[in-house]
């Protein structure tokens, strides 16, 4: 009886087939992992930018931690000082700049 | 093509495409391993690029709670002055209102590393003078501040150093009322009365 040689066979063909299925799907799981991080370290940038433009602007207002269900936010700390009419050193306050996100169904 | 001894039909090129199946896997194998090494490089130069990020941020805060805090010493400075010696001036050139300025600074920067914990800023130099051709109500205050972040792993120190303008007006119609202007924004930053 006739053997072929392993290149005709389908043996051949699903290991390439694997090979290239592999060259692909490997390199996107962690990817795809990380895709909640990288969504976390993008909000984290917009609520520092947000927050530096109001130390510019003079905007000192508290953002209240958000209450929304399902959303996503992140806050930062910032601090100024409270009006003081005595002569002891004031104390620096925290005041929170945050953004939300929430997932539009 | 040919038989082996077993009567086996043998490709010549057998050899040959073997070599390619594992030249390919082996190619596979070296793409995941450097896919993964990639990945974590990745995530690490992200995380301490954000890290960066923070501490200057939090310089960039402290800077503009400093701006505040020298005209309050200031501030606190002359009605103190007032209150034990009766003068409400506006002279602020002397060694009492630099180290006034100088505490509040100190105090203000330990309140903001409190609050933080994983980031402390530290006043590292410190300079008070009237600069040439200004009157004594017109101090220049530079200061060095440094802040730093120090997780064991990666530690990273920003510094650079503020210049705060002030000058110091007092009105004594009513007692001493006395204002501090930022010379460089022309704002009023308090207003204080004794």
């Amino acid at each position: 009886m006739q053997r072929k040689g392993f290149m005709f066979t389908i043996d051949s063909l699903a290991c390439v087939t694997i090979a290239i299925i592999l060259i692909f799907l490997v390199p996107a799981v962690p990817r795809i992992k990380t895709s909640e991080r990288s969504q976390y370290i993008f909000m984290e940038k917009i609520a520092r930018d947000k927050g530096v433009v109001a130390l510019y602007t003079n905007d000192l207002a508290n953002d209240p931690t958000p209450n929304i269900v399902g959303a996503t936010f992140v806050c930062k700390k910032y601090f100024k000082l409270e009006p003081n009419t005595t002569t002891t050193q004031t104390n620096v306050s925290r005041y929170n700049k945050c953004i939300t996100t929430t997932v539009v169904s | 093509m040919h038989y082996n001894n077993r009567g086996e039909l043998m490709n010549e090129r057998a050899g040959l495409y073997v070599g390619i199946i594992a030249v390919l896997a082996f190619a596979v194998l070296a793409l995941v391993i450097y896919s993964s090494i990639a990945i974590v490089g990745e995530y690490k130069a992200s995380d301490y690029s954000s890290r960066m990020l923070e501490v200057k941020r939090v310089w960039q805060n402290a800077r503009f709670v400093l701006d505040k805090t020298v005209s309050e010493a200031l501030a606190d400075y002359v009605i103190v002055r007032y209150s034990s010696t009766g003068s409400c001036s506006n002279n602020v050139n002397n060694a009492e209102a630099e180290n006034r300025a100088k505490t509040y600074i100190e105090n203000a920067l330990s309140g903001i590393s409190a609050e933080l914990g994983t980031i402390s800023c530290t006043l590292e130099n410190f300079s008070y003078a009237i600069p040439a051709g200004l009157q004594p109500n017109q101090p220049r205050i530079e200061a060095s501040v440094k802040c730093s972040l120090d997780t064991g792993e990666l530690k990273i120190d920003y510094e650079k150093e503020a210049v705060f303008e002030k000058e110091v007006n007092v009105n004594t119609a009513a007692g001493c009322e006395v204002t501090v202007v930022d010379r460089q924004s022309n704002e009023i930053d308090i207003t204080q009365s004794a």
